[in-house]
């Protein structure tokens, strides 16, 4: 479903931040990519998300190269068919939480109240309905990337990358995100795929793929 | 709502500073521009006010409006006579500079003079008048004269008339409204009756035609030119609208050029707030692009929170703009010709200009921000600022100094086109030297305060970009509210004619047919001095001449120059309003003829200390000659406005040429208040001055110079 072919990576055109990278993640893979700080993980997530671009390699979604897009084919790529969830950058903080989640069906010039219903569920799944008109500002940190995941479902994407999704949370809160994010993808099938330096929190994913200095060294199936 | 308009609405509440900032901006923009439009009209009225007021409806006038040269109503009539069935009215006056003299004070008055009787049945004034009998001949001033000088109607007043060369008592017969011939708001007339202005042989100096037939005014005005005994009075249209034109043309244009510096600095504003603004949105705008947020959609979102700025802005400024014009008619104009026109198109166009011009200026870092990727947003690292090099500094200052000096030289056509180039350099400068300001500026606070946050915010990391717009923004504001001290400056300029240079209590001034011998006028300098409760006088005295001109550069008015007789150039400071901006030359004691130049003649005429100056004296008849004496250049006095050329020299060199240059003679007094009525009963009683000489309060002599009654 996504395939990361001999990336390469360098902002300054001297260290190379990923080196020759090469992963494939299935439809319904839990993906957990480990490595330490500055390994290199996030701007992986980023390349494979197309919010960045490699200096070498391609990233293929779908068999179809996402490496060269205009910056507007990846917008439209991004609200249609990848929900992401950051540590930081997810949530509108003037809207409220049910509009926080409309959010990529407006942005895709689609009418929120043919959302209504879905909106309803997928808060009522994630256990978020009693913030429906909260701000985010008034959530917990766990309750605000329930929001950010539940944005990430509403337009039902094929796979949802996550940087750090329990990076800011207390120890309570991001196991409980990660009950949640297991829950998804067994019974939604979405594919998952979360950075992380947690081991901890690596292993709910399906799959670990360890990286330092910018190489994958070697991927092992969780059971 | 939609949902992104509600977020735009509600992250506007941040950055209130900078919000405020544009919204400011916009309404400056937009009510400048809206004046604009109709600055013309403001010009065209003061100008052409006068006109209408002296002239009424009627289309020629012949002799002049202030002390013009006296002819024969006779002689007049015989040169029409041809033309009598086609003059609707003919209107004699005798116009002519005068004194009112109140129990307080001497004030320099236009005395109009007219068949009183016949004039008010034609053109009635509205005010109030009296009932009762008078004691002295019927004297008509305006509502606002009397207020100032506390008249009653019926109340008796002395006037001092030139067409016979003493006072004479009127009692007041009417205080009109300020309509008519009293309609100027600057206007300090009095109208009474022509046999009552005692004129020799029944003179007068201005008759007003209305004619049929327009089109023979070049007949009438030909015919008279070429008459014997009519050829040296000036015949011209009664109504100068072309001359009224040409003045309004050329200030509005200046007022563009301030208006183009304004609008300059005013977008650097501009980008530079919305630097700032678009810097704080980004995680806002993060947030859209993960959330599938498209750069075209991010570009529209910030636009659309900066039209509403605009809006918001435009809407403020048209009402300022509108006030401000309000506030300048009934400032500056008490009646209009023509109403000032504020046509729908006006409010239309400035309204569209405002928001055109801020959505502009907005737009080039809102773009910045909407094509950056996500990951270029959120990279982090600290964009440190780039020094420009001492020596492109040095380039872009010579450049400005290049224009400005281009802009001097140039007709104000091409000074309109170097002026755009101007404003170019000079963001320019404020642009790429703001960075090192900032760092000298917090180095230097550094040393008093290591740990402030200025001292910090040029070291380190914390020298980035946005510091660096910080100091573009406070330099840019810096540069604009000078410009704008300098803009007011020089509408004050325009619209109130030069600031005097002189600082004295009181002026007296000595009207003479003939000069006085310089001893007479020297003797009564000292004879003021020494008046009980005076401090000194000062005699200054006066004439116009033309700059000798060899290179053919000088034409008109620009050769034009005032030639001042003093009795010591080396003590002028005493008199003047800035006495230590005279700067002389240190061996200036043995030279024969030394003058100080005001630095208005040392740049437009490109000289300097010791040069020598030579005159052409304009006879009546038009016809040229060499003025025998010459100047030398001894002093520069800098206080002098850019709008006048004066040259200091001795007294004795203007007698020789008098008949030709008809001096004035007035003196700079300084007193006690006590001082001034018994000086004015001592220059009344002086027997040798005739009843000609005239002490007037100085802001009082100031006001009627500037209205030609000085």
């Amino acid at each position: 479903m996504l395939r990361v072919k001999n990336v390469s990576k360098t902002f300054d055109g001297k260290r190379m931040v990923l080196k020759d990278a090469s992963l494939d993640i299935q439809k319904g893979d839990f993906v957990s990519i480990m490595g330490a700080s500055g390994s290199g993980k996030s701007t992986l997530l980023t390349i494979m998300g197309g919010i960045d671009k490699p200096t070498l390699g391609e990233v293929y979604l779908e068999g179809r190269c996402i490496s060269n897009l205009p910056e507007r084919e990846l917008a439209i790529l991004r609200r249609t068919k990848i929900g992401f969830v950051f540590q930081f950058f997810n949530l509108a903080p003037y809207l409220n939480v049910e509009e926080n989640i409309l959010l990529p069906i407006i942005l895709d010039r689609k009418k929120a109240k043919d959302y209504k219903d879905k909106v309803a569920e997928i808060m009522e799944y994630l256990k978020i309905m009693p913030f429906r008109d909260t701000l985010p500002t008034k959530l917990s940190g766990g309750e605000q990337q329930r929001v950010a995941i539940a944005k990430g479902l509403i337009t039902e994407p094929q796979i949802i990358l996550l940087d750090e999704p329990t990076g800011n949370l207390d120890s309570a809160s991001a196991e409980d995100i990660m009950h949640l994010l297991v829950k998804i993808n067994t019974e939604r099938h979405t594919t998952i795929v979360q950075v992380t330096h947690d081991e901890h929190n690596a292993a709910f994913a399906s799959k670990i793929f360890h990286i330092k200095d910018g190489q994958i060294e070697n991927n092992e199936h969780n059971t | 709502m939609n949902i992104i308009l509600k977020h735009t609405f509600k992250s506007m509440r941040q950055n209130k500073a900078q919000i405020a900032m544009v919204v400011a901006t916009v309404m400056v923009v937009v009510a400048m521009f809206f004046a604009s439009l109709s600055m013309f009209d403001i010009f065209f009225n003061i100008n052409a006010a006068e006109f209408v007021r002296l002239s009424a409806d009627a289309d020629m006038i012949v002799g002049a409006h202030y002390d013009g040269q006296f002819y024969s109503p006779e002689e007049l009539d015989n040169v029409l006579e041809p033309f009598a069935d086609n003059i609707v009215y003919k209107k004699s006056f005798i116009k002519t500079t005068g004194v009112l003299k109140t129990k307080s004070e001497n004030v320099a008055i236009l005395v109009e003079a007219t068949n009183l009787e016949q004039y008010l049945d034609g053109a009635p004034l509205y005010g109030k008048y009296t009932q009762g009998e008078l004691a002295y001949p019927k004297i008509v001033v305006n509502q606002r004269f009397a207020g100032e000088n506390n008249l009653q109607l019926g109340q008796t007043v002395e006037v001092f008339l030139a067409t016979c060369g003493d006072y004479k008592k009127f009692s007041i017969y009417a205080i009109s409204d300020n309509i008519g011939i009293f309609a100027s708001g600057s206007a300090i007339n009095v109208l009474i009756d022509l046999d009552d202005a005692e004129s020799q042989f029944g003179l007068i100096n201005v008759t007003l035609l209305k004619f049929k037939d327009k089109s023979i005014f070049e007949q009438v005005e030909e015919r008279l030119t070429n008459d014997d005994n009519m050829s040296s009075i000036s015949v011209g249209e009664a109504l100068n609208t072309t001359y009224s034109r040409e003045i309004a043309t050329n200030n509005t244009l200046l007022f563009a050029i301030a208006l183009l510096f304004i609008v300059g600095m005013m977008v650097l504003i501009l980008v530079t707030s919305y630097i700032i603004i678009v810097k704080s949105r980004l995680n806002e705008m993060l947030i859209f692009k993960t959330a599938g947020a498209t750069p075209m959609q991010t570009t529209l979102i910030m636009l659309l929170e900066a039209s509403l700025y605009a809006i918001f802005g435009a809407f403020l400024g048209l009402w300022v703009g509108r006030g401000g014009m309000a506030l300048a008619e009934r400032v500056l104009l008490a009646n209009f010709t023509s109403a000032i026109t504020y046509q729908w198109w006006k409010w239309v166009l400035a309204f569209v200009v405002g928001i055109i011009v801020t959505l502009a200026s907005v737009l080039a870092p809102i773009l910045k921000v909407s094509k950056q990727s996500i990951r270029q947003a959120t990279s982090g690292t600290v964009k440190e600022v780039k020094f420009a090099k001492p020596a492109f500094l040095a380039v872009i200052l010579l450049a400005i100094a290049l224009v400005i000096f281009a802009m001097r030289s140039l007709s104000i056509f091409y000074a309109f086109a170097f002026s755009a180039l101007l404003i170019v350099l000079i963001a320019i400068f404020i642009i790429t030297s703001s960075s090192r300001v900032h760092l000298w500026v917090s180095k230097l606070i550094s040393k008093v305060s290591p740990k402030g946050i200025i001292a910090l915010s040029a070291t380190t990391t914390k020298r980035n970009a946005t510091a660096h717009n910080v100091s573009i923004l406070v330099a840019t504001v810096t540069a604009f509210s000078f410009m704008v001290v300098a803009i007011i400056d020089f509408i004050n300029v325009v619209l109130t004619l030069a600031p005097s240079r002189y600082s004295s209590d009181y002026v007296v001034e000595y009207r003479y047919d003939k000069m006085p011998e310089q001893a007479e006028l020297l003797s009564l300098e000292r004879e003021l001095a020494e008046h009980q409760g005076v401090d000194s006088a000062y005699l200054v005295a006066s004439a116009g001449l033309e700059w000798k001109d060899t290179t053919g550069k000088y034409v008109g008015a620009d050769k034009w120059v005032n030639l001042i007789g003093v009795s010591n150039v080396s003590n002028l400071q005493s008199v003047m309003a800035e006495p230590a901006n005279i700067e002389y030359s240190p061996s200036f004691q043995g030279v024969q003829n030394p003058a100080i130049c005001n630095i208005d003649i040392i740049k437009r005429f490109n000289l300097k200390l010791g040069d020598t100056l030579y005159f052409t004296i304009e006879e009546p008849d038009g016809s040229k000659r060499d003025y025998q004496h010459f100047v030398t250049i001894v002093g520069i006095d800098y206080t002098t406005t850019e709008y006048d050329k004066y040259i200091y020299t001795n007294l004795n060199i203007l007698y020789d040429e008098q008949e030709s240059l008809k001096p004035t003679t007035r003196y700079f007094v300084n007193a006690q208040p006590s001082a001034y009525l018994s000086l004015r009963t001592y220059l009344e009683n002086k027997e040798e001055l005739g009843k000609r000489a005239f002490i007037f309060k100085y802001e009082r002599w100031l006001y009627a110079s500037a209205l030609g009654l000085g």
